[in-house]
């Protein structure tokens, strides 16, 4: 009851109101920093560092650049595959992009206007930035990640979607979620967040085919 | 540390803030105008946002997918409420999509609120 009272005078009294969230959010910061100390041990391939730096020299969001058509065959992919692309100037690292390949050149995205959903592979030949990556796991592993990623499609995308959790998603984070659940774990930092560059990190994966800017 | 549904909690300690706020800025001010122009530059960056995208004037630069980007990080506050909404599909967009476009509108509205029931109350 105390407590409820605490809480009815912090929410209805001025002073405290405007210091509720920023002592939640520092609150909150402190206890998400100390669960996660194994970043701060010198880790440079952390998404915070990755971000932090790419923001000091001038690199914000996805990247850009002008379409790069390349002749790469997507021929070799298997659902399961993992399609990686990236634009220069991208502020998470190498790879702005990812996709799970799905079978029938058709991969699973995350996009804000069309949350997770279907698209063509093929506009990855665009980006000046390629990489397929295949997982190390059987076929009915690796059908059981496509399975759980087409069975979200439609649910909503949120650009710095923590990794718990199933209400929201970025590009990463439900490929990432997808082999989790089939006990594999594409994050070999044990991120706060997963970027499409962690997958190229992984021990778990074998580069099938790159293409550099 | 995080876990889910904490998000939704806070969301919802948000919104119950954002309704005393607007009583005592009523109260402070005690002018209708007042509070409706505070709602709407407060919202200012989302409607600009939104009305960019809507209509096209995104596609006039080189950052075109930002702008929904950007809207959607202004609504990260209400963003997790907006995630428990089922997943229908409307014109080939998740709902959640228009919702991103409404809520700039929703949200200046609800600050706005408190000063109609001020009034009410007191007439």
């Amino acid at each position: 009851m105390n407590v409820l009272n605490l809480l009815r005078k912090m929410v209805t009294n001025r002073s405290y109101r405007m210091l509720l969230f920023p002592v939640t959010f520092i609150v909150l910061l402190t206890l998400i920093g100390v669960d996660n100390l194994q970043l701060v041990s010198g880790s440079r391939d952390s998404v915070i560092y990755t971000y932090a730096n790419s923001f000091v020299n001038g690199e914000i969001g996805t990247g850009y650049g002008s379409a790069s058509l390349d002749k790469v065959s997507f021929s070799d992919l298997e659902p399961g595959d993992i399609v990686l692309g990236g634009w220069p100037n991208c502020a998470y690292g190498r790879f702005s992009h990812a996709g799970l390949y799905v079978g029938d050149n058709k991969v699973l995205e995350g996009y804000v206007d069309y949350g997770l959903s279907l698209q063509d592979l093929s506009h990855y030949m665009e980006y000046s930035e390629l990489s397929l990556l295949r997982v190390e796991a059987s076929s009915e592993i690796k059908n059981r990640a496509v399975e759980y990623a087409l069975a979200h499609q439609g649910e909503m995308f949120y650009p710095v979607a923590f990794k718990a959790g199933e209400r929201y998603w970025n590009c990463s984070k439900i490929i990432w979620q997808a082999y989790q659940l089939q006990g594999i774990d594409l994050d070999a930092i044990n991120d706060l967040w997963i970027a499409p560059e962690s997958f190229c990190a992984s021990p778990l994966v074998t580069k099938l085919y790159e293409k550099r800017n | 540390m995080y876990f889910p549904g904490l998000d939704i909690l806070l969301s919802i300690l948000y919104l119950i803030l954002l309704w005393e706020e607007g009583k005592s800025s009523f109260r402070t001010h005690r002018s209708h105008k007042k509070q409706a122009l505070i709602a709407i530059l407060w919202q200012l960056p989302g409607f600009i946002l939104s009305l960019s995208v809507v209509f096209g004037l995104d596609r006039l630069t080189d950052f075109a997918y930002y702008f929904i980007f950007i809207l959607e990080l202004w609504q990260t506050p209400i963003i997790p409420l907006v995630s428990v909404i089922p997943v229908w599909t409307i014109m080939d967009k998740p709902l959640y999509y228009y919702l991103l476009f409404l809520m700039v509108p929703i949200m200046a509205i609800y600050y706005y609120l408190p000063a109609r029931k001020i009034t009410s109350e007191n007439s």
